[in-house]
């Protein structure tokens, strides 16, 4: 910075003297003010030459990058939530229906890795009469679309 | 016995978890925290709080002002009695009062130029740290295309705007300055109408980065926000074909998780622009104060200076004037940016 004001400086004070040298009238006067001109414009501009317009070409795509990563991380949040609520809400219908029969469990969803995640297998843990245990397997079945081969009980 | 077995069930089927996603704002920088809210309440009384908090700490500040254009005046008197007396000296007179006026006024010219490019740094730093948390918190909301467009045209005019601020229109306001004196110690119209187009160049430059990011920002916030519009609307679809007590239940998870990521959102994006602001403001009334007092110490002394000292304070507050335009055109561009990234999705 202190090298770019001492060329401005030195800059105008040259241009002064040359104007003061070559005068205000005539052809003369008006040549020295456009050499002047040029060059007290190309020296104050020059900052401009530091700026690389190829870095600038660059950056869209590595910002680009970075925003899919910002991006992939809300995705991630957000299903990893959904299958978290999912999860909960099949165990919760299915022990409510269990109390409903009479039916002491425990309950275990396992839900898929889909963006829409939905449940994909049953474990069920207790004393359960075979009456029973049939109608929730086909409760299972019906309502929360998960097979009869993926539930499994203990 | 049952009706409590029966209050358990309802509430365990009933109650709907809210899900609390990770995102924060990030913290406000140190020079701005001081102006920030311990408690936030609405969006206005916390503004108004950073305003008042800003303005409060402005007293010393306007002392110095005060003292230095009270000393310009004082001097620019001095000249123009020295000035009235008969002899060849008038000349000399006014190229020292010249140099008295540059020495008085450059000196905290260089303190708001180091204070301007502070502010812009932060800010453009600040802007980087809440890109993410903004861009995340969008993605939760089912905008993926929106918050993708939206960062990446911000960090990239961001960049643009800081480079350019740093390499080119800081250095030319010092030559303005420099140009400025020269002019009025050597009176030669060329370094005045060199310092003209200076002044247009930040100016339009400034303008031009501004109204092409509104413009960007603009039609890629209707044509992303359309998309993502449609990409629910399909994933709405889905659902309501799939089995109805698991459709059920997503429906039920998916709006009360969209609304959860809609409130950490709307959070997160009211913090940023409050710490945007509060890192701005102080710098901003700073630089505004000194513009004024010295628009107004040009038209004093214009009542019995010279034209070529008052000039010189004009230019001077003209400086000043664009760096406010300067510090306001990032924070503008930052504040577009979160604004855009708060309308979210469609």
């Amino acid at each position: 910075m202190k090298q770019y004001l001492l060329s401005v400086l030195s800059a105008a004070i040259i241009s002064a003297v040359v104007l003061k040298l070559m005068g205000d009238k005539g052809s003369r006067g008006a040549v020295g003010k456009l050499v002047v001109g040029l060059f007290l414009t190309f020296t104050v501009i020059s900052p401009i030459r530091a700026v690389s317009i190829d870095d600038w070409t660059n950056l869209p795509d590595s910002y680009t990058v970075a925003a899919q990563e910002a991006v992939a991380a809300g995705e991630a949040q957000t299903k990893s939530a959904l299958q978290q609520s999912i999860k909960q809400s099949c165990e919760a219908y299915i022990l409510d229906k269990a109390r409903g029969l009479d039916v002491a469990l425990e309950v275990e969803v396992t839900v898929s890795d889909d963006p829409i995640p939905i449940p994909v297998s049953v474990r069920l843990r207790g004393r359960v009469s075979p009456n029973a245990k049939t109608k929730l397997s086909d409760l299972i079945e019906k309502d929360l679309g998960v097979s009869k081969e993926e539930q499994s009980w203990i | 016995m049952k009706k409590w077995i029966l209050v358990a069930i309802l509430i365990v089927t009933m109650a709907q978890p809210v899900y609390a996603t990770e995102i924060t704002a990030p913290e406000a920088p140190d020079s701005a925290a001081a102006l920030m809210p311990v408690e936030q309440k609405t969006f206005g009384e916390d503004l108004w709080h950073v305003i008042c908090s800003a303005v409060e700490a402005l007293e010393p500040d306007i002392a110095q002002c005060s003292g230095i254009c009270l000393c310009v005046i004082g001097t620019v008197m001095m000249i123009s009695i020295l000035g009235s007396f008969p002899g060849k000296s008038k000349s000399v007179t006014e190229l020292a009062g010249a140099v008295a006026v540059a020495c008085l006024l450059l000196g905290s010219a260089y303190g708001s130029i180091s204070a301007a490019a502070e502010t812009v740094q932060q800010l453009s730093d600040y802007g980087k740290l809440l890109l993410p948390a903004m861009t995340t918190a969008v993605a939760a909301q089912g905008g993926l295309t929106s918050a993708t467009a939206l960062y990446t045209g911000t960090a990239f005019f961001d960049t643009i705007l800081g480079s350019l601020i740093s390499w080119l229109l800081l250095p030319v306001i010092y030559a303005y300055l420099v140009l400025s004196v020269a002019a009025a110690a050597l009176e030669i119209d060329l370094l005045g109408k060199m310092q003209k187009f200076l002044k247009w160049l930040t100016s339009w430059g400034l303008k031009i980065i501004i109204y092409i990011f509104t413009g960007y920002m603009t039609v890629t916030g209707v044509i992303s926000g359309t998309a993502d519009q449609a990409t629910l609307k399909a994933t709405k679809m889905t659902i309501s074909g799939m089995v109805p007590v698991v459709g059920g239940m997503l429906s039920d998870a998916s709006e009360t998780i969209l609304i959860s990521a809609g409130t950490v959102k709307n959070a997160v994006g009211i913090y940023g622009l409050l710490a945007l602001i509060a890192v701005a403001i102080g710098p901003f009334l700073r630089i505004g104060i000194q513009y004024l007092m010295l628009k107004i110490t040009a038209s004093v002394c214009e009542i019995f200076g010279s034209k070529r000292i008052t000039g010189l304070v004009s230019d001077v507050s003209g400086a000043m004037g664009l760096l406010l335009a300067m510090t306001g055109t990032m924070c503008l561009l930052l504040m577009i940016s979160t604004v855009c990234f708060l309308k979210g999705v469609g």
